[in-house]
C-alpha cells in the first residue's frame, strides 16, 4: 500500500476518534504517529524497524539484535535523562546497568516518576530524545544482557 | 492506626521530595512522612523555585504505604490536592483546587503539590509533597516561588503545623481505598474546584499558545477538558490559572 495514503488514513483515523497516539503494523511497516501535546497537532514519528523485516534504505536506526530487552513507557509522559537540566545522565549508550537502576525521569504534569530498568546489561540504544513527550508502550531504552 | 502516623522531622533539608525519592520503595519509606521546617532547595513545576523562611510553611513529603499500577499515577496529585482542601473546610477554611496542582485561597496560590515516584515494572511507589503557607512571614518577598502573590493561612486565621499536617494524614487515610477507584478521585476533585464552570486561562508547554475557556471535567488521565472558543481541547501540560 502507498506510504503516503496509509498515512493520511491513518490521520484520520485519530482525527475521527480524537487518539493522543496510534500505533499499527501494515504488512511488514510499523506506523506509529503521537500528537506532541495530547489535542495539539499529529505528527509521525520514526517507527522501530519491525523484527524480521528488511531494514529501509533511508533508516539509520540501528536493528536490534535478537536477544534485546526492550524498556518501554509504562505512562504517557514527557521524557527526561537526567534529575536536572544540569545534572548527568541517569545512563548513556554503553553504559552497564543493573535491574532496578534508575534510567529516566518520566514527568507528567504533577508528576516526576522515575522508571527503573527491568533488566541488566548494557544500554545498547536511547530512542526518545530528551524533552521528547512519549506515549505509552514507546520504547525508551535498549538492553543486551 | 492510620497508614500514615509514622512522622519523621528535619530541621532542615534541601527537599523533602529529594530526600524520600532517595528511598522511595524501602520498606522504611512505607506510609512515611518526612517534615521539614524550612526547605533550601524546594521544587515548584519545572523546577520553578520554592524557598521557605523557618516557621511560615507547612513542607511535607508522604509515601503511600503500598505501592500502585502506573496508569493510576496521575490521580494521586488530585487525590492529595483533594485531602488539603478537605481537612482545611473541616477547619472552617474554604479553599478552591486549580489545576494541575494548586490549592487557592481567595483566588491566591496558598498550597502547592508535586508529586515523585519510582517505577519498577508494574509497580510504580509513589509520595506526596505538599507545601502550604501558614504563616505570613514578617518580610515580605521571602517566598520566591512567585508569579503572583501567595495567599497564607494565617490571612483567615492561625494554625498549629502539626495539627493541621495529622489532619490532612487522618484524610488521607480516611480516603485511601479511592486510590483504587481513580476517576472517584476525579469527580470529588471536579466539585472541589468547581469544575464544570471555572474559567481558565492557560499557556500551553512548549509552545506561545494560549487558551482561554470553560473547564468541563478531568480527562481519562487528569487532562483538564476546556470548551474554547474554537472547540474542546483536552490539556495535558500547560500553565494554567483559573480566571474569578
Amino acid at each position: 500500500m502507498d506510504e503516503q495514503q496509509t498515512l493520511k488514513e491513518l490521520l484520520e483515523i485519530m482525527h475521527e476518534n480524537d487518539l493522543d497516539a496510534l500505533k499499527v503494523k501494515v504488512g511488514d511497516a510499523i506506523f506509529e504517529l503521537v500528537r506532541r501535546e495530547p489535542g495539539g497537532p499529529v505528527m509521525a514519528v520514526p517507527a522501530a524497524a519491525p523484527a524480521g523485516a528488511a531494514p529501509a534504505a533511508a533508516s539509520s536506526a540501528p536493528a536490534a539484535s535478537a536477544n534485546v530487552k526492550k524498556v518501554t513507557a509504562p505512562l504517557v509522559g514527557v521524557f527526561y535523562r537526567s534529575a536536572a537540566p544540569d545534572a548527568e545522565a541517569f545512563v548513556k549508550e554503553g553504559d552497564r546497568v543493573e535491574a532496578g537502576q534508575v534510567l529516566c525521569i518520566l514527568e507528567a504534569m504533577k508528576l516526576f516518576n522515575e522508571i527503573t530498568s527491568d533488566y541488566s546489561g548494557i544500554v545498547t540504544r536511547i530512542v526518545p530524545e530528551n524533552g521528547e513527550l512519549v506515549s505509552l508502550g514507546q520504547e525508551l531504552f535498549w538492553i543486551e544482557p | 492506626m492510620s497508614r500514615f502516623s509514622q512522622i519523621r522531622h528535619v530541621e532542615s533539608t534541601g527537599s523533602t521530595n529529594d530526600d524520600m525519592a532517595k528511598i522511595l520503595g524501602e520498606p522504611q519509606a512505607r506510609g512515611l512522612t518526612l517534615v521539614s521546617e524550612y526547605q533550601t532547595n524546594g521544587a515548584g513545576r519545572k523546577g520553578r523555585a520554592w524557598i521557605a523562611p523557618p516557621g511560615s510553611a507547612l513542607l511535607f513529603t508522604t509515601a503511600l504505604p503500598d505501592p500502585i499500577a502506573p496508569g493510576d499515577l496521575w490521580s494521586v496529585p488530585f487525590w492529595i490536592g483533594l485531602a488539603v482542601h478537605d481537612s482545611l473546610t473541616n477547619f472552617g477554611v474554604r479553599t478552591q483546587l486549580q489545576w494541575p496542582n494548586d490549592v487557592l485561597l481567595g483566588g491566591a496560590k496558598v498550597a502547592g503539590i508535586l508529586c515523585v515516584s519510582r517505577v519498577a515494572g508494574a509497580q510504580a511507589w509513589v509520595a506526596c509533597g505538599v507545601g502550604l503557607n501558614v504563616m505570613r512571614p514578617a518580610e515580605p518577598g521571602a517566598l520566591l516561588d512567585i508569579d503572583a502573590p501567595p495567599a497564607f493561612l494565617s490571612d483567615v486565621r492561625d494554625f498549629d503545623r502539626d495539627e493541621l499536617l495529622v489532619a490532612i494524614l487522618r484524610h488521607a487515610d480516611v480516603s485511601y481505598e479511592m486510590l483504587h477507584a481513580p476517576e472517584m478521585i476525579a469527580r470529588a476533585w471536579e466539585r472541589a474546584a468547581g469544575i464544570p464552570g471555572a474559567r481558565y486561562r492557560l499557556r500551553l508547554d512548549g509552545s506561545d499558545e494560549r487558551l482561554e475557556g470553560d473547564a468541563v471535567q478531568l480527562g481519562a488521565a487528569g487532562e483538564l477538558v476546556v470548551d474554547c472558543q474554537d472547540g474542546r481541547h483536552v490539556i495535558s501540560q500547560a500553565d494554567a490559572r483559573v480566571l474569578r
